[in-house]
């Protein structure tokens, strides 16, 4: 599902490659944690997923397209493939709960009866059914994550990509989201989550891959967090 | 692509930057207004060649009493036999269509509908010299030769065409709309500029918004598409704006300055469908320019 396949990153800016020579291979349906410092590269593996940025050498492969080939008008075919959550949610303030999820199936023009049909059903699937017509900032963190994830899963991607989505919660509201993006990947997306969260990794025990200064240290299933650094 | 979400979008933008809207569509709308004016200008000198170019004619101005100033090649007023001969001269001239005498009376009593009753008062009838009206076959080929044909003929003053003097009223509309036109230039260049700077600014408000449609696949049309609506918009009602301003500026400066020329006919009127054309042309243009500054605007700031 997704293949990168030596891979160096290169900011125009950036004394040393973000990441170098990196070859990483996910299979459709796993569940995979990219682990690492800050700057240790987790953010531009996501972003190079997302065709936010172009890889300086190397190929990018999702759902067995290159990424990196891609032409402009067909980078948003690329990102309805994707859902992304991240650390901040990234709601829109103005909007109600269900506006926010809608929103996504809006601009890319599906039909109201499908708006109709899959907005309440993925907030029934993050549990907020009942909280359609909440506004963001009625709601606790845990429960923002939660639209944000709805949002990112409505259009069912293939993949989830996740960059610290426990960064701003307690240990507890961060297990129940866990448990979200547990069940999101059994309905067969593949979900890979970059995590500073040693307790989620350790519990989660699912495949971990290591980066430190641009480099993959370590590939492990069912890894935990701090063995093998 | 639902019109409704996409408005809805454009009516928000719209609201959030009201001050900076309104700013846009006067600015577009004085721009355009001052478009229109030239457009309008240039219809006004355009009918009034046709009006004249038909009737333009050549004067043969006979000497008329004394006294003569040394420029003057008159010695003394014109016989009658210098008339009869210039008259059968005119005649048998194969580049002349027609011609026509009239006496100093009839000039006076026809300027004197143009001139209106104060200006006329100041003339008497024996201010015109006598003349010969020519109509040549070809005005701008064969004037200069029959010109100089009889400019030097015994009882002539001086030969004028009628063209000269006209060219005099189209210089000052000429350049008036050189003039609208210029000043419209710069008003549509702080228009454009105007307009980039507000997309900027909607376009960073909106960074949130924009980035999240990014991610979930909308494409660069769907971004970019409120921001479009909302320039235009502000450039249609800024064209719209134009129409009563320029039938307003058309009945003061056209009917009211020139009120007496224009009901008299030498000036010739605009109707509301000039006013609409003109409007609806630099409307048009405004239209245009800010579907491709946005564009533009747009392309280099906002990111796929």
């Amino acid at each position: 599902m997704i293949r990168l396949d030596h891979v160096t990153k290169v900011y125009p800016a950036g004394t040393r490659p973000a990441i170098e020579d990196i070859t990483i291979d996910i299979a459709k349906g796993e569940f995979v944690f990219l682990i690492g410092q800050s700057g240790s590269g987790k953010s531009t593996v996501l972003r190079l997923l997302l065709r936010e940025e172009l890889a300086s050498s190397g190929k990018v492969f999702v759902d067995g397209r290159n990424v990196s080939r891609l032409r402009s008008r067909r980078i948003p075919e690329l990102r309805r493939k994707i859902g992304c959550v991240f650390q901040d949610f990234r709601l829109l303030p103005k909007k109600s709960v269900y506006d926010n999820v809608a929103f996504a199936l809006e601009v890319i023009n599906k039909s109201q009866r499908t708006i109709r049909r899959a907005v309440p059903e993925v907030l029934d699937l993050v549990g907020l059914d009942g909280k359609a017509l909440r506004m963001p900032n009625e709601l606790s963190g845990g429960e923002q994550q939660r639209v944000a994830i709805a949002r990112a899963f409505v259009n069912r991607p293939l993949v989830l990509l996740a960059d610290e989505p426990t960064g701003n919660l307690d240990p507890d509201t961060s297990q129940g989201i866990m448990g979200l993006l547990e069940r999101i990947n059994r309905t067969g997306t593949t979900v890979l989550m970059a995590t500073h969260d040693n307790n989620i990794v350790d519990a989660m025990r699912r495949r971990v891959i290591e980066l430190d200064g641009g480099h993959i240290i370590r590939d492990q299933s069912r890894g935990v967090y701090g063995v093998g650094r | 692509m639902r019109a409704s979400f996409v408005m809805s979008g454009v009516g928000q933008g719209l609201r959030r930057n009201v001050l900076m809207s309104i700013a846009l569509i006067m600015i577009t709308f004085v721009s355009l207004y001052f478009l229109a004016g030239a457009l309008l200008t240039q219809k006004e000198i355009g009918k009034f060649r046709n009006q004249y170019q038909e009737k333009l004619s050549v004067q043969v101005y006979m000497c008329g009493p004394a006294p003569y100033g040394q420029s003057n090649p008159c010695k003394h007023p014109f016989t009658g036999t210098e008339k009869l001969k210039l008259e059968a001269s005119l005649k048998a001239d194969p580049q002349i269509a027609s011609v026509r005498f009239l006496t100093h009376q009839e000039i006076y009593n026809k300027n004197k509908d143009f001139l209106g009753k104060d200006n006329s008062a100041l003339l008497q009838a024996s201010d015109f010299p006598d003349e010969f009206t020519l109509s040549l076959k070809d005005l701008k080929r064969d004037y200069p030769q029959v010109a100089q044909r009889y400019a030097n003929a015994p009882g002539v003053n001086a030969v004028q065409n009628e063209d000269e003097g006209l060219k005099t009223i189209l210089d000052i509309f000429d350049k008036s709309r050189i003039g609208a036109l210029a000043f419209a230039l710069v008003m549509l260049i702080a228009a454009i500029l105007l307009m980039a700077i507000t997309i900027q600014v909607a376009a960073a408000q909106r960074r949130n918004e924009t980035n999240i449609m990014r991610l979930v696949g909308a494409s660069r049309w769907m971004t970019q598409m409120p921001f479009v609506i909302e320039a235009m918009i502000t450039a249609v009602i800024g064209g719209i704006l134009t129409v009563p301003a320029l039938w307003f500026s058309k009945t003061y400066v056209l009917n009211g300055i020139f009120g007496h020329s224009v009901s008299h006919g030498v000036l010739p009127d605009l109707s509301v469908n000039d006013v609409l054309v003109a409007s609806g042309e630099s409307a048009l243009i405004g239209i245009v320019l800010a579907i491709v500054t946005a564009y533009v605007t747009l392309r280099s700031y906002v990111r796929i």
